[in-house]
């Protein structure tokens, strides 16, 4: 299936969405968590070995948006700490943005969405030594930074353990409708959930109470003045 | 223009490695262009223990298996036809040397894409039965790569020959690194290590950093999801950049209907 059906899919849920909408809620939550980038499918050794799990720790914050009755609208920024290659003149630097819909069915919450997937890759320059054949010989370095940008599907579990506290799988899936570089990841976190801030919902709410208040207060000087 | 190079990449024997990670083939880090390079075989090969065909599958594979893989990486290797070359691919070396680099053999240079040839020159290219293939990025304009030659030792000799089809798949795959640009990198988890590992199926984290690097993929609006047929690629842009606007102009209609929402819900308790 072609990346473009994604975004006819997401279109019509979405429009659709703002119709049905009947209730309104905002959760802030921020986590840490753990990603493994391709497992399975990255030899890790010269004897053909693969991993299932690797560490890049990730920080997380994303809004949890009601817009109706079960189903929620999650946008959300991950992060991961810069890091080293293999070689440690090698740096790398990796980001998500994500936008969700999620689904509550008692204390899970069911994710599916999109987002890019944007990795950063610098060198420091220079030439290293290395074996060539049957001599060795000094091969340059890069020296800039380059960046690449993945579209990638997102489907993920949540599970409150608590309240405010809960645990979530998610699996990024990249290039979805390719067959040779289709390529999987996963995300493993823990949330802490603030729920409905003032940030959000109550300056907005004293604002607007403010205005309607003005409002009522001018409209029966009006009515005395047509009178 | 064509510039000098680093000396020619060998495949040969273990030997004691520093700590770093993917390199460059060339001077300047050049690349493709495009995002698709066409891989054509010449059909001079002799000696190798397989026919073209056989040959021509090895390749395909090598493309599929490794350089095709890579999730983050918008290159795509095609494998293009037999094609019969000038005997001077046969014969002659890659490179005149001047001091520790390589001048490309003008007889040789690639016009476009990589060209895997067979080679038994033994004075200067093949000057061991263990070196099993080499290869320079030969047509370079700038920082962009236009041509690359990929030679296997085709002598009476040559150890490619008793390889395991896994392994020339491998070896193949190597050299095709270098072709687009990679150079050697220390680190035994890689495709790109200077020698053959006892089992190798799939690339390595620092041969994925290193195509990734040269060849970043760029989705949605770039060449990620270019596929293989040219002609579609304008149709496919402006669909995407399309079906981009309306899905964020429906994210703008969401969050003005929310705006007011809170209003009408407090109004009544109000
Ligand atoms: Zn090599």
């Amino acid at each position: 299936m072609n990346v473009k059906c994604y975004f006819i899919i997401l279109n019509i849920f979405f429009l659709s969405s703002t119709t049905l909408a009947k209730e309104s809620g905002f959760d802030l939550y921020t986590g840490i968590g753990n990603l493994s980038e391709f497992p399975g499918q990255v030899q890790i050794d010269n004897k053909g070995a693969t991993n299932p799990f690797f560490f890049k720790p990730t920080l997380q914050i994303g809004i949890k948006y009601d817009f109706w009755g079960n189903f929620s609208l999650n946008p959300e920024f991950i992060l991961t700490l810069p890091e080293k290659g293999q070689d440690p003149l090698i740096s790398k630097f990796n980001y998500f943005t994500l936008l969700s819909a999620a689904y509550k069915y008692q204390d899970f919450l069911f994710r599916f969405g999109f987002g890019f997937s944007i990795q950063k890759i610098s060198g420091e320059g220079g030439t290293q030594a290395l074996n060539n054949g049957l001599s060795t010989d000094e091969f340059p370095m890069p020296e800039a930074s380059s960046i690449s940008r993945n579209l990638i599907t997102l489907l993920g579990v949540e599970y409150f353990i608590l309240k405010k506290l809960s645990v979530r799988t998610d699996v990024f899936a990249y290039n979805i409708e390719e067959n040779l570089n289709r390529a999987l990841s996963y995300n493993v976190s823990l949330f802490f959930h603030f729920g409905d801030l003032d940030l959000f919902n109550n300056n907005t709410k004293k604002k607007r109470q403010r205005k309607r208040r003005r409002r009522k207060r001018k409209k029966p000087i009006k009515n005395k003045d047509s009178k | 223009m064509i510039k000098s190079f680093l000396p020619i990449l060998l495949l040969t024997s273990l030997i004691a490695q520093n700590s770093y990670s993917f390199s460059f083939n060339n001077t300047v880090g050049a690349a493709f262009n495009t995002d698709q390079v066409i891989v054509n075989v010449a059909d001079n090969c002799s000696n190798l223990g397989i026919t073209n065909e056989d040959l021509l599958t090895i390749i395909q594979e090598a493309l599929d298996e490794y350089w095709n893989t890579v999730a983050t990486s918008k290159l795509v290797l095609v494998l293009g036809s037999l094609i019969t070359l000038d005997n001077a691919f046969y014969t002659e070396k890659m490179c005149t040397k001047s001091g520790n680099n390589c001048e490309p053999n003008i007889n040789l240079i690639v016009s476009s894409g990589i060209t895997i040839s067979c080679n038994e020159n033994s004075t200067d290219n093949f000057t061991s039965d263990s070196i099993l293939g080499i290869t320079l990025p030969n047509n370079i304009t700038g920082s962009v790569l236009q041509g690359s030659l990929l030679l296997i030792n085709d002598r009476v000799t040559n150890q490619f020959q008793n390889k395991s089809r896994s392994q020339m798949i491998s070896i193949i795959a190597h050299e095709l690194g270098h072709a687009i640009g990679l150079g050697h990198s220390p680190i035994k988890d890689s495709l790109m290590y200077y020698t053959l590992v006892p089992v190798r199926d799939r690339l390595g984290f620092d041969d994925i950093d290193g195509v990734t690097y040269l060849y970043p993929k760029s989705q949605p609006f770039g060449c990620g999801l270019i596929h293989y047929v040219n002609t579609k690629n304008d149709e496919d842009q402006n669909s995407i950049i399309l079906l981009a606007l309306v899905f964020f102009l429906s994210l703008l209609i969401i969050s003005l209907y929310r705006k007011e929402k809170p209003l009408l819900v407090h109004s009544s308790s109000y």
